[in-house]
């Protein structure tokens, strides 16, 4: 259509709508004959304005509601004229008119005087339109008729319907002096009995004319006036909105929708209901002084009203009571059929209320003023005494679970008691006692006997508590526990089987089986199997590895390894809520027990699992004292679910991801176990050991929410890795020993015991080290029969023993299992024969020590890790003999195995030892840097850094090479990364003990190249802690060096005689040769021949077979030896 | 964009009230980011069985941004006839995305909004004809146009309208008459007189 074919219909569409439709018809004919086109067009356009609600309502609906309902004028325009009909002092009818009492878009109120009967009256003049309108004329005059028909004292009497001689209609009805109910808020809410028994005359009212057929549909306090005899009369009957739509043509002003129920405001069909939303929404606000339903404009009241909930009338005002409460929110029921079934039903319940509400009140003044208070109070106080009492108590004496709540049911059924003793004393005071009264009960209710009652029912609870422990102790009726009654050993090993999981979530499952296996690892009463063990089990049974741990394979699991019950979980969806159930049974399949829980939603998931592994660890007989000072599992993991999803898909504790471990704590920061696994995964894979370091650190601080055990755990790896505080370290290994004594065969035990040992060969304390390690293995052997796998502990044992000089006893300790193997049948671990090999070279017995690592080698060619080791100790042992060659093949066959499989730990130290043969043997100094380039040249500084006490090598490889200024800058940067100094020439206390050792002895080399040589002597006997020998070669040469010779020679030999473990791999392969060599040399030049003599000796014999470049220093001191010899006779 | 503090709003509201119309396309930025951000957030709101409540969304960007206490009432009108524009923008946005994603058009994107989701296919569709609709309309009448945009996307009340269009109620009511009649034609070509 074009614009100008626009410009034409527009005039004549507004002319043709105002029209009679015999007019409209005339005029379009006439219009067809000039016109066709034009007048379809506006034939159509009629048809659609006639029938515009229909075609566009439900467009209009999808669009946006709300603007398309019967709001359309704002409030402002609603203010009532002085007088919009002019009527004041004329005379319609018999009624003269006297002024105006109000307006509004229903028509204009007046009051006026009946001249015939001599009575005030009220005239409303309805809206001009209703009385145009024959379709609404007629329906108006039929509701009004009904409502004039109604006589009920709270229903506002219509005397007539009348007709002025304009043809307006007017109705005259009563006048009465009073206030409205609108005029009653303003000066705020209402008493409680006051208001009910408003809106209990409102309720009559309406339910008199819901009888009759009428729905008001316009309840709300400007409607409701009370006279001054308290009589409350209900106005405005049949002029209430009678047809929304039609209204919003028009643009009719409602008023404020705030009281209108949700199904009036859609425009929907109304009825009676309607009224009772209504009345609920003035009972509110007569209540509360505040409307249910709030906005800052019509559209958000609307929203409010239509979906939102609202605040309980006792929040608004707490002295509201709460079946009134109730009362008013089933009014307020946004589904009719959910208010009350009619009118009458809720006049009753009203009533009901209000005589409740008279006699709480008569009681409560009864008792005379202030004493109700002192009473409530003082039992107040008692009773949150006696639940603040009842924890620590029960924690103190073990008391059975159930004891708080049945402390709180006690208190609850004396407080009822208490009110009516309370009662019967007042009556008595006001009224003395007659024989009557004494037959009644009444005579009962005294103080005293009510104090006794309350003894009594304590003592029996008191007598409940003890005869259920009992019975649990002795295996003795239901409350017998499984170890009690035989049924289970006391720690058996139980499997956690994989949860069922019946929700969409598949993460559910992981991560309850996590956190149930950290509550039920919490129990002393049982072991819970490791998942290490499981594994091992599942490969013997030929089960792929990653099978899923079904109840019927835990069972059979449990079956083979002899262990003592299977845990099987279960968590279901049920609506929004969850059930979350575990069941203990016995490899057999017996059930043992089943416990079960629910929770409302998902955050409540990770209570409901703590509550039902609670309750099985109490079947299962852990003591009751244990049971309360274990914490609750939010507290030990997190209250997040999704932080323990994430936690749990972190793999097993050896090998976690660190990926999930982060998105973990990025959910809940607080997490203690996350940081944890963080720190010893970061600390195993040796990355980031600034994070790592943070980690630790964050656990530490947050260690309150762990287990006990853990928590020691967490404060002895703290001060390991991140202060450096040895001895505080061990204290908390110690106290987690003690925390157990009786069951030392717990493997946290015994790697508590294991770690002391460890820290006192790092203190180089091996007598105490050796106790420790000795007591792990004495736990061992009290569980013979079960292949437990303390071998870390056994070399570690060996180690002190070795490092004491008690070379025989060490091999004891290495070869003593291995009879066991060989008599299971079973392969000897790869690392007892390095251990061998090692404890032999520490004998600087070399020939030995080569077949250990040649099987080694030879037996685990399919294990790389192992394989690669071995071959590493081949290159050692040939270097510390002088065959550099055969050690630098070997080594670089190690390192692309290493290379290869990504150890890259493994593969810096090959690079590290490359490097050191040529300078400190060959004395090749261009050469080593070579190798630091081609080796470790695609290595980036992190990764390296990320070596802790390995990478100072790097830069002291630099200071032997004769760069120490290179040197000292790599060593500031790597101290930096620890937020320690930026001068390189401090000392790096800040750094890590373990790293600090050799950070000091890189800056004894850099001192050393700088002809610094009391800086480097300072340095190096700054070393006190990890190896003993490391410090004293780098020391004897810089005694050499400046010139203090006695001084060399004491350390060279402290050097090349003192015993330790771990010389071979420490120092040896490129030390211990060139050592004896400038032995020999040293006593020769300070004129001890035969002290030359012996080094002489052992050196020729150490490098007998060393590489052709190096043979003449050999065949020089075999010379030198020879000519001792011949000298000496 | 920077924040508009609200006196600023108000003032560019008084341009308008004093004549200056272009004052009024003025607006329609200032008023856009804001609303947007809050469509957005009810789009993306739990509740995804409603439909927007564009009107209440848009008086309470009236509350936010417009600094009530020296506003004038008619500030209002004017505000919420540029809200109205906006939304019906935003709106048909979000309808374009969404029945392009019911329809498959196109090739197979996997980084649409989830948002989108929460914005029923039918009502994605009545706004996508509407929107067609009042662009027709706008060609032959762009007073009925705007009126009609102000009614369905604005949710003005008819007062509210013969402010923003600086006409009478009576006309307003009178021209809204032919317009929902024209549109009911329109959406319902088959309707014979």
């Amino acid at each position: 259509m074009s614009k100008e074919r626009w410009d034409e219909i527009r005039p004549l569409f507004f002319e043709l709508v105002e029209l009679e439709s015999e007019d409209r018809a005339a005029r379009l004919e006439a219009l067809s004959e000039s016109d066709p086109e034009l007048c379809r067009r506006l034939k159509r356009l009629l048809t659609a304005h006639e029938r515009a609600d229909e075609l566009l309502g439900s467009f209009e609906d999808l669009i946006s509601r709300p603007e398309f309902e019967p709001f359309r004028v704002s409030p402002e325009t609603q203010q009532p004229q002085s007088d919009p009909h002019g009527l004041i002092g004329r005379t319609i009818s018999h009624y003269e008119v006297t002024g105006l009492l109000g307006g509004g878009g229903m028509g204009v109120l007046y009051k006026a005087l009946d001249t015939q009967l001599g009575r005030a009256v009220a005239l409303k003049f309805l809206p001009p339109q209703w009385s145009s309108d024959a379709t609404l004329k007629e329906r108006f005059l039929r509701e009004a008729r009904a409502a004039a028909a109604l006589d009920h004292p709270n229903v506002c009497a219509i005397h007539e319907i009348g007709e002025t001689k304009e043809g307006q209609l007017f109705i005259a009805m009563a006048y009465y002096e009073g206030e409205t109910v609108r005029e009653r808020l303003a000066r705020g809410p209402l008493e409680v009995a006051e208001a009910l028994d408003l809106a209990s005359q409102a309720a009559s009212g309406l339910a008199a004319a819901h009888r009759a057929g009428l729905v008001h549909r316009d309840i709300k306090p400007a409607n409701l006036i009370v006279t001054e005899e308290g009589v409350l009369k209900i106005l405005d009957f049949g002029l209430a909105k009678t047809d929304e739509t039609a209204l919003t043509v028009s643009g009719m002003t409602l008023g404020t929708p705030a009281y209108m129920s949700p199904e009036q405001t859609r425009g929907e069909a109304v009825d009676a209901r309607t009224d009772l939303w209504s009345l609920g929404v003035v009972l509110y606000e007569m209540l509360t002084g505040q409307r249910p339903f709030r906005g800052g404009n019509l559209t958000a009241v609307i929203q409010a009203i239509r979906s939102e909930e609202p605040v309980p009338p006792r929040q608004a005002k707490g002295e509201v009571p709460a079946e009134i409460e109730a009362l008013v929110l089933r009014l307020l029921s946004k589904d009719p059929e959910g208010r009350y079934k009619g009118m009458g039903m809720l006049s009753a319940d009203l009533a009901a209320s209000s005589r409740v509400l008279g006699s709480a009140k008569s009681w409560l003044h009864r008792l005379g003023p202030g004493t109700p208070w002192l009473v409530l109070g003082g039992y107040a106080l008692f009773s949150w005494l006696v639940v603040l009492a009842t924890e620590p108590f029960g924690s103190l004496f073990g008391l059975p679970l159930w004891s708080e709540q049945a402390v709180l049911i006690a208190l609850a059924l004396g407080f009822p008691v208490l009110i009516v003793t309370a009662l019967a004393q007042t009556a008595r005071k006001s009224s003395p006692s007659t024989g009557e009264d004494r037959r009644r009960l009444g005579w009962l209710l005294t103080w005293r006997n009510w104090l006794a009652g309350g003894v009594g029912a304590f003592a029996l609870l008191a007598t409940a508590m003890a005869g259920y422990t009992a019975m649990r102790t002795w295996g003795v009726g239901p409350p017998a526990t499984l170890i009690a009654q035989g049924r289970l050993d006391a720690r058996s090993e139980v499997v956690v089987a994989d949860f069922a999981n019946q929700t969409r979530d598949s993460l559910l499952g992981p991560a309850l089986k996590t956190a149930l296996t950290i509550d039920l690892a919490q129990s002393p009463a049982i072991r819970v199997a490791r998942p290490r063990r499981i594994a091992a089990a599942l490969r013997r049974m030929e089960e792929a590895p990653g099978a899923r741990l079904d109840p019927a394979l835990a069972r059979e699991v449990a079956l083979r390894e002899g262990m003592g019950a299977v845990v099987a979980g279960t968590i279901g969806q049920v609506g929004s809520g969850y059930v979350v159930s575990v069941e203990l049974m016995s490899p057999q399949g017996e059930l043992l027990v089943a416990e079960r829980e629910a929770a409302a939603d998902s955050t409540g998931i990770i209570g409901a699992l703590d509550r039902v592994s609670k309750s099985l660890r109490e079947r299962v007989g852990e003591s009751l004292r244990s049971l309360r000072s274990t914490p609750p599992l939010e507290q030990v993991t997190t209250s997040n679910l999704g932080a323990l999803k994430r936690y749990s898909q972190t793999g097993s504790a050896t090998e976690r991801r660190i990926e999930p471990i982060e998105g973990a704590l990025a959910l809940d920061s607080s997490f203690a176990m996350a940081w944890n696994a963080l720190a010893v995964a970061l600390q195993n894979r040796g990355e980031d050991p600034a994070r790592m370091m943070e980690a630790y650190s964050r656990a530490f601080q947050l260690r309150d929410r762990l287990p006990e055990r853990e928590r020691y755990f967490v404060a002895a790896a703290y001060h390991r890795r991140v202060t450096g505080d040895l001895s505080e370290a061990i204290s908390a290994y110690e106290t987690i020993v003690a925390l157990d004594p009786g069951t030392e065969d717990d493997e946290l035990t015994a790697s508590a015991l294991n770690n002391i040992g460890v820290l006192y060969l790092n203190l180089l304390q091996n007598a105490r080290a050796q106790e420790f390690f000795e007591r792990v293995l004495e736990q061992r052997l009290t569980r013979s029969g079960r292949p437990l796998d303390y071998a870390n502990a056994r070399f570690n044992l060996a180690a002190a023993q070795a490092n004491l000089g008690r070379y025989d006893a060490a091999e004891e300790t290495l070869r003593e299992p291995m009879s066991r193997y060989v008599a299971r049948g079973q392969a000897i671990p790869p690392p007892v024969f390095g251990a061998l090999g090692t404890l032999a070279a520490a004998r600087h017995d070399y020939k030995s020590a080569e077949p250990y690592w040649r099987t080694m080698q030879d037996d685990w060619t399919e294990d790389v890790h192992w394989r690669s080791e071995a071959t590493a100790g081949l290159a050692a042992l040939a270097a510390v003999q002088g065959r550099l060659e055969e050690a630098e093949q070997r080594a670089e066959e190690a390192m692309a195995v290493q290379n290869e499989h990504d150890l890259r730990a493994r593969y810096f130290d090959g690079a590290i030892d490359l490097a050191m043969w040529n300078l400190l043997v060959r004395g090749d100094a261009d050469e080593a840097m070579q190798i630091l380039v081609t080796r470790l040249g695609d290595y980036s500084t992190a990764e390296l850094h990320g070596f802790l006490e390995r990478y100072p090598l790097l830069p002291a490889v630099y200071a032997m090479a004769g760069k120490p200024d290179q040197a000292r800058a790599l060593l500031a940067e790597f101290a930096a990364e620890f937020g320690g100094e930026a001068d390189s020439r401090a000392g790096g206390e800040n750094l890590p003990w373990q790293v600090a050792a050799s950070y000091r002895w890189a800056r004894g080399h850099v001192a050393l190249a700088e002809a610094d040589y009391e800086g480097a002597v300072s340095e190096f006997r700054r070393i006190e802690t990890g190896c003993l020998l490391c410090p004293l070669p780098g020391l004897a040469r810089a005694y050499d060096r400046a010139g203090r010779t006695d001084s060399a020679l004491a350390v060279y030999e402290r050097y090349v005689t003192t015993p330790s473990f771990w010389r071979l791999f420490d120092l040896d392969r490129f030390a211990l040769g060139p050592a004896l060599e400038r032995l020999a040399q040293l006593h020769d030049e300070r004129g001890d021949p035969d002290s030359a003599a012996n080094y002489y000796a052992r050196f020729v014999e150490l490098w007998s077979e060393a590489d052709p470049d190096l043979q003449p220093r050999v065949q020089a001191a075999r010379a030198r030896l020879e000519q001792i010899v011949t000298e000496r006779g | 964009m920077e924040p508009q503090s609200s006196s600023g709003i108000t003032l560019l509201l008084r341009k308008v009230e004093g004549g200056d119309r272009a004052a009024l396309d003025e607006l329609v930025p200032l008023v856009y980011d804001h609303l947007r951000r809050i469509a957005h957030h009810r789009l993306i709101g739990e509740r995804s069985d409603h439909t927007l409540n564009t009107t209440a969304l848009i008086h309470e960007a009236y509350l936010e941004l417009v600094d009530t206490d020296r506003a004038h009432w008619k500030d209002k009108a004017h505000f919420l006839a540029a809200a109205s524009r906006v939304m019906r923008h935003l709106l048909v946005d979000y309808a374009r995305r969404r029945n392009a994603y019911k329809r498959g058009g196109g090739r197979v994107r996997v980084d649409l909004d989830d948002r989108i989701q929460h914005l029923s296919g039918e009502h994605a569709e009545a706004i996508e004809d509407l929107h067609e609709a009042l662009t027709r309309l706008e060609a032959i009448s762009p007073t009925q146009s705007r009126l009609l945009e102000q009614c369905y996307f604005g949710g003005l009340t008819l007062e509210e309208c013969a402010e923003a269009l600086g006409v009478s109620r009576s006309t307003v009511a009178r021209e809204l008459k032919l317009a929902r009649a024209w549109l009911a034609c329109e959406l319902n070509p088959d309707l014979v007189a």
